[in-house]
């Protein structure tokens, strides 16, 4: 198991590189010369020249991948253009609030989807399973950056009972922001975490292990939960590894619509001002983030379920 | 898990990376789009044609002495295709909910062309004055994507009552 724990983290690391490479072999292969899409239009030639020479773009290609995976390495993703601050700062103040929003909508999905999922599929082909379903496929297509805007529009603005901008200061303010932002990411979620609880409930309980239990004279519902749940559970946590990329681009529209400090209003914001070194050092982290939970993810499942590992291998 | 990655890289991110350095535009939109698509298209239509490959038909017309390139293209092509197909229409929603995304994030289609993301952004700047311009720019989104999830969803369960919807 010790093994397979390392095995995956350097796997998540190498997939890390490559990414980091891809992205700057991306950045540096498009049309127009990187100095000016980085200096913006008013750049003079002398400036751009300077530029270059300064970012060591006139070496081979690996020699620049090299030189910029290791600057990423030891910390330095460069300026931001505006405050002059460093950027691998800038990152740490917003990181927090998406980390915060990814977690809670997390914990929305997963705390309204399983449970939902488990009483569909116990109670199959009921009228609550139909509508759980129908809820499901609504919910699955509303593009997120609608449900953002229409929940600040009836939450906020028509009823008032959410804040509609901010993070907030202090524990209780600041759970009080979250609530909006994060039922917008991970709605979406909801549905689709009961429908696939739902599928492998269905075909757990339809298992020899499960009939014996059964056999045994065990209450259902101590079946269901103690046992059946467990394994059912499994493809959940990989799915929701997944989920977080999913999540992280909702979380951009969350952060703009609710004007959230988190790294998806930095991106934003940095694109408008043509801030490039804040762009790059703000998709590295969210990157990173997504990396860390398809990591996390693969890992937990190894411990929920052994056989999960070998089947990977 | 490279690969599930990959897939799992929010184009919304990769938009707002990449699409200020190319200028956005449509153009942009549909390459995005498009290179975010093709590694998933490719793994389906993989296994489907390797599913194809062993079956008896094949190995038949094999026997009947029939060229490589004839039999893939003639007889295992129009059989493989279905969950593509499939697959293809259940993803309608899903693209145009990236549209609306990006194009509101000003990195996708730009004025003097329009769409309906673009709506949502234009509506959002006059969100503190009326909050119509917003409402009525999304509900052609919501109606667009819930009735082409509904159409997948229908043809899915005709035609292919197996093919689960992705994870």
């Amino acid at each position: 198991m010790f093994g397979y724990i390392l095995r995956r983290i350097a796997l998540g690391c190498a997939v890390l590189l490559l990414a980091i490479s891809t992205l700057y072999v991306i950045v540096q292969a498009a049309p127009g010369d990187p100095a000016s899409a980085m200096l913006g239009p008013k750049a003079t030639p002398a400036i751009k020249a300077a530029f270059a020479e300064k970012l060591g773009l006139d070496q081979p290609m690996p020699v620049q991948i090299a030189r910029y995976v290791g600057s990423v390495l030891s910390g330095d993703l460069g300026t931001d253009l505006r405050s002059r601050r460093p950027v691998t700062e800038v990152l740490a103040a917003h990181a927090p609030y998406t980390v915060e929003l990814i977690l809670a909508a997390l914990v929305i999905a997963a705390g309204l989807g399983i449970p939902l999922g488990c009483a569909a599929a116990v109670r199959r082909n009921s009228f609550f399973d139909r509508a759980i379903g129908l809820l499901s496929v609504s919910l699955i297509s509303v593009p997120p950056v609608i449900i953002a805007i229409y929940g600040m529009l009836l939450f906020s603005a028509a009823l008032g009972w959410l804040p509609a901008i901010g993070a907030g200061e202090g524990l209780a303010e600041r759970l009080h922001h979250l609530i909006l932002p994060a039922v917008a990411v991970g709605i979406g979620w909801v549905g689709y975490i009961a429908r696939l609880v739902r599928a492998s409930m269905i075909e757990v309980l339809s298992a020899n292990y499960i009939r014996n239990a059964r056999a045994f004279g065990l209450a259902e519902g101590r079946i269901v939960y103690r046992y059946a749940l467990r394994t059912a559970v499994a493809p959940t946590v990989t799915v929701l590894g997944v989920g977080v990329g999913y999540m992280l681009g909702s979380a951009v529209f969350a952060e703009i619509v609710f004007a959230r400090p988190g790294i998806g209003k930095l991106m934003y914001d940095a694109v408008i001002l043509r801030n490039y070194p804040v762009t790059l050092g703000a998709v590295l982290a969210a990157t990173t983030l997504l990396v860390a939970a398809t990591t996390l993810a693969d890992i937990l499942n190894a411990l929920i379920d052994p056989r999960f590992k070998e089947s990977r291998e | 898990m490279g690969f599930d990655t990959v897939r799992a890289y929010p184009v919304i991110i990769l938009a707002l990376a990449i699409g200020p350095i190319f200028g956005g535009g449509m153009g942009v939109l549909l390459g995005l789009l498009i290179a975010t698509s093709v590694p998933y298209y490719a793994r389906v239509m993989r296994s489907s044609v390797i599913a194809q490959s062993s079956a008896e038909y094949v190995e038949a017309l094999r026997a009947m002495g029939m060229g490589r390139a004839r039999i893939v293209l003639r007889h295992i092509l129009p059989n493989a295709i279905g969950p593509i197909l499939i697959i293809a229409s259940m993803d309608i929603p899903a693209y145009i909910t990236a549209e609306a995304g990006i194009s509101f994030l000003g990195v996708g289609v730009k004025a003097p062309a329009t769409s309906w993301g673009l709506m949502l952004d234009q509506g959002f700047r006059y969100v503190g004055h009326t909050p119509w311009l917003v409402i009525a720019g999304g509900l052609p989104l919501i109606l667009a994507t819930l009735g082409f999830t509904f159409l997948g969803e229908a043809l899915r369960d005709a035609f292919d009552p197996k093919l689960r919807r992705r994870g």
